[in-house]
């Protein structure tokens, strides 16, 4: 495809296989600025920078896709900066894909004052106290001009652990901001705008919300309202009924999920995009994802480990630096954030490979149980993971 | 090792190389040379990933003992402290005392040196001392001395020190000799007596005749980013008068964050080893260098500030005529949005530029030896600095 060319559509997904088994599958999703093979995991970038690495670092790792904070990047650098830039590609020297998200979950976390009416979320500015108003057709046009390759509607966020009416009209809200989003919307031609699935942890109301966002003329998905506390049992119900909903020729973004075991399942429930912070911020306290766990380097039993954090790993960290060596560097120097970033950042590419070349082969049944028997050795699986993997037939070995 | 200079006639300034180290003997470096300034054994910032991006050179490392002594226990499972940090292919130069950090004073004792480690202060001898330089299989080390004078130390201070460091240096020689792991390391002298005339004779008359491979001219500061301000003219007398006493053929260093006046001015007097603690000390300070690349006709600065407001919509990049990563990637806008979020992307981006400037200057000064074009290079910087009196 010639990216000289302005494509009129922003986006294609092409399926390359389905799991015969679950509903996973492996795609190619056709971006403005990349192709992104799925199912993917992109590392997130807040504030136009991902942790210390460089956009050419992350090239080499074969990151083809990253995430934008739309709340953090408004506020600084601000959107007129942004526009002076070209867009938050220029500004940062980004030539691949990215997305981002609409800035009102980060708003409603991260400000106390924050709350939801009709016209948008309301909040205080941290800066002078004024009150503000972030509406759905003003996160589009934030959004517009950071010019990530997907964007996301603004939704009506009700935390995880709330039930009865509140959920339903956070449900109907959003739906009625999608309409509002797209409205505003003033790059279709270079920008995907997804919307959310809404509806809690009510099969109704989530089946419902699907089924009204699947209405709407849109490239894609996204899952949300999740990964908030809620428990396991009541998450992977949710995920396997919005991805029964969503039609499968559309890629579906599951918001905020990225520990390795939930990749692999929600992989299996048929979701094609993940996106987490926890990666690169456990990095910054010594911590190095490994397939069974994770390794805290601050402990003194790595003082003499003569081995790189794990020797199956082809990042730079791994091929040249030792556990020992870690161990006295973490929390002192900055050096040893990059490291074990760039170490994270590939353990989650490297499982998303791993999970697609399952796919492309029809061995993903077989990958699953390995995993999952790598990570549970004694067999003893979580109640939530035996379910959810048999809701999509696969049992997992004792 | 191999150390040749070659003799300049009009100034004691000199070219040279270093070759056929045991541990690199692939490794060519050219002198005057600016070494890595590391702490806790990585350049900051810096993973080996960027450094290779900086520069393909394997560039001689200095490492300092208040910086990686914790480090001795394990580096002893290693060949030395170069695998150990991860950078095997670059060879390693042991120092004392930290150049960018200020030394704290007034622990040093008879046959003993405090070394201020993160987890306070130690106490070596020089048995200790040897202890960890056969742990650490430096290609270069400098041999145990009392550094604790300056400017302002009495005499009999000054005089006290250059006793006890002879005494320290013959018990690390002897040690050094008997050692199959570091004897066909480099081992140097330190050249002390402050700004005394008459300890710096006797400090290098106790010098003579022992195998050294090169000479530190130290006792000129207390290292730290009170070493920028140092004017050249407040060390050249000593400098000069130090140089004349020591040998041709063996390497001279002075460490330390010099200036890039004092710097140019200390290998015009014949120093041939500088360190890079100078551009780490600017990206602390959030500044990134110009001097190089510098338009006398715009008025500007030898470095710029990237936390002035008035870069949040500069989107050119630090100097248009820089080579290196940051320039050829980033405006000076990112940067200081880097900065203004305290990401850390923003130190990275700083330093590779800062050392890549260095490094810059390193090369042209050595060209300028070579074209017979120094003291052209020369005014040159001391009128882009003179103007500045901010940096000098
Ligand atoms: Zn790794
Ligand atoms: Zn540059």
């Amino acid at each position: 495809m010639d990216r000289k060319q302005p494509c009129r559509v922003p986006l294609t997904f092409k399926i390359a296989e389905t799991c015969s088994t679950s509903k996973a599958r492996t795609g190619l999703m056709i971006l403005p600025h990349h192709d992104v093979d799925t199912p993917v995991f992109m590392p997130v970038g807040t504030q136009g920078t991902l942790k210390g690495l460089l956009p050419q670092q992350l090239e080499k790792l074969d990151c083809q896709i990253i995430l934008g904070n739309t709340y953090h990047l408004g506020t600084r650098p601000g959107t007129t900066i942004l526009q002076m830039a070209g867009g938050l590609h220029q500004f940062m020297n980004w030539k691949r894909a990215l997305l981002t998200d609409s800035g009102g979950f980060q708003m409603v976390s991260l400000l106390q004052l924050a709350h939801i009416t009709e016209e948008g979320v309301t909040f205080r500015s941290p800066y002078d106290g004024s009150e503000c108003v972030l509406t759905p057709e003003h996160s589009i046009e934030i959004q517009n001009t950071i010019g990530a390759d997907i964007i996301m509607q603004l939704d009506d966020v009700v935390h995880a652990k709330v039930t009865g009416p509140r959920v339903e009209e956070a449900m109907h809200r959003t739906t009625r901001w999608v309409d509002r989003c797209l409205l505003a919307h003033q790059k279709s031609d270079e920008q995907n705008i997804f919307p959310i699935v809404q509806g809690g942890l009510d099969p109704q109301l989530r089946t419902e919300s699907a089924k009204l966002l699947t209405q709407r003329q849109v490239n894609g998905f996204a899952i949300g309202g999740l990964s908030g506390g809620e428990s396991k049992n009541d998450f992977w119900r949710m995920v396997h009924l919005s991805t029964n909903v969503l039609p499968v020729d559309k890629p579906r973004y599951l918001m905020g999920v990225g520990f390795a075991v939930d990749l692999v399942v929600c992989c299996a429930l048929g979701v094609d995009m993940f996106d987490c912070v926890f990666p690169t911020r456990t990095a910054r306290f010594g911590c190095a994802l490994i397939r069974t766990g994770q390794l805290n380097l601050r402990q003194k039993q790595y003082k003499y480990d003569t081995a790189p954090i794990d020797d199956s790993c082809d990042c730079s960290t791994c091929k040249n630096y030792t556990r020992a060596y870690l161990h006295q560097i973490v929390t002192q120097e900055t050096v040893a954030c990059h490291l074990l970033s760039v170490h994270n950042i590939n353990f989650q590419l490297r499982l998303m490979r791993d999970i697609r070349d399952s796919i492309k082969e029809q061995t993903f049944p077989q990958f699953v149980r390995k995993f999952m028997l790598e990570l549970y050795p004694d067999g003893e699986y979580p109640t939530w993971i035996t379910e959810a993997l048999e809701a999509v037939d696969i049992k997992l070995s004792k | 090792m191999k150390f040749m200079p070659e003799l300049f006639t009009q100034s004691s300034a000199r070219l040279g190389t270093l070759s056929e180290l045991e541990r690199t003997p692939d490794v060519v470096l050219e002198t005057p040379l600016l070494m890595l300034y590391t702490k806790r054994g990585s350049v900051p910032h810096i993973t080996k990933e960027v450094l290779e991006m900086i520069t393909p050179e394997k560039l001689l490392l200095t490492m300092s003992l208040p910086t990686t002594f914790d480090m001795t226990d394990p580096v002893r499972q290693f060949k030395s402290i170069a695998d150990f940090v991860g950078l095997k292919e670059y060879p390693v130069f042991l120092t004392m005392e930290d150049p960018a950090q200020p030394t704290v004073s007034g622990y040093n004792d008879e046959d003993t040196i405090a070394v201020w480690t993160r987890h306070g202060k130690q106490i070596i001898n020089a048995d200790g001392y040897m202890d960890i330089v056969e742990a650490f299989r430096p290609d270069f080390y400098l041999a145990l001395y009392d550094s604790d004078t300056h400017s302002g130390s009495s005499s009999k201070r000054i005089t006290k020190s250059v006793d006890r460091s002879i005494k320290m240096l013959d018990k690390c020689l002897t040690r050094h000799k008997a050692s199959e792991v570091v004897r066909n390391k480099g081992i140097f002298g330190a050249v002390g007596g402050g700004y005394n005339t008459t300890a710096r004779e006797m400090s290098i008359k106790n010098l003579e005749g022992k195998d050294l491979a090169g000479y530190v001219i130290d006792g000129l500061h207390n290292n730290g980013p009170e070493t920028e301000k140092i004017p050249f003219q407040f060390v050249e007398d000593i400098v000069k008068h130090t140089i004349s006493l020591l040998p041709q053929d063996k390497m001279r260093v002075t460490m330390g964050a010099w200036n890039p006046v004092t710097v140019i001015n200390l290998i015009k007097l014949g120093v041939d080893l500088f360190d890079s603690s100078y551009p780490y000390l600017v990206t602390e300070r959030s500044c990134a260098l110009t001097f190089l690349y510098h338009h006398s006709e715009t008025g500007e600065s030898p470095m710029i500030s990237i936390s002035e407001k008035r870069y949040a919509d500069d989107f050119t990049p630090i100097c248009k005529d820089c080579k290196c990563l940051t320039c050829l990637n980033h405006t000076r806008a990112y940067l200081h949005h880097l900065y203004q979020t305290k990401e850390l992307l923003g130190a990275v981006l700083l330093m590779i530029h800062n050392i890549h400037h260095y490094l810059e200057y390193f090369k042209e000064i050595r060209n300028s030896l070579r074209n017979g074009t120094f003291r052209e290079l020369e005014t040159k910087i001391y009128v882009i600095f003179a103007k500045n009196d901010s940096a000098n």
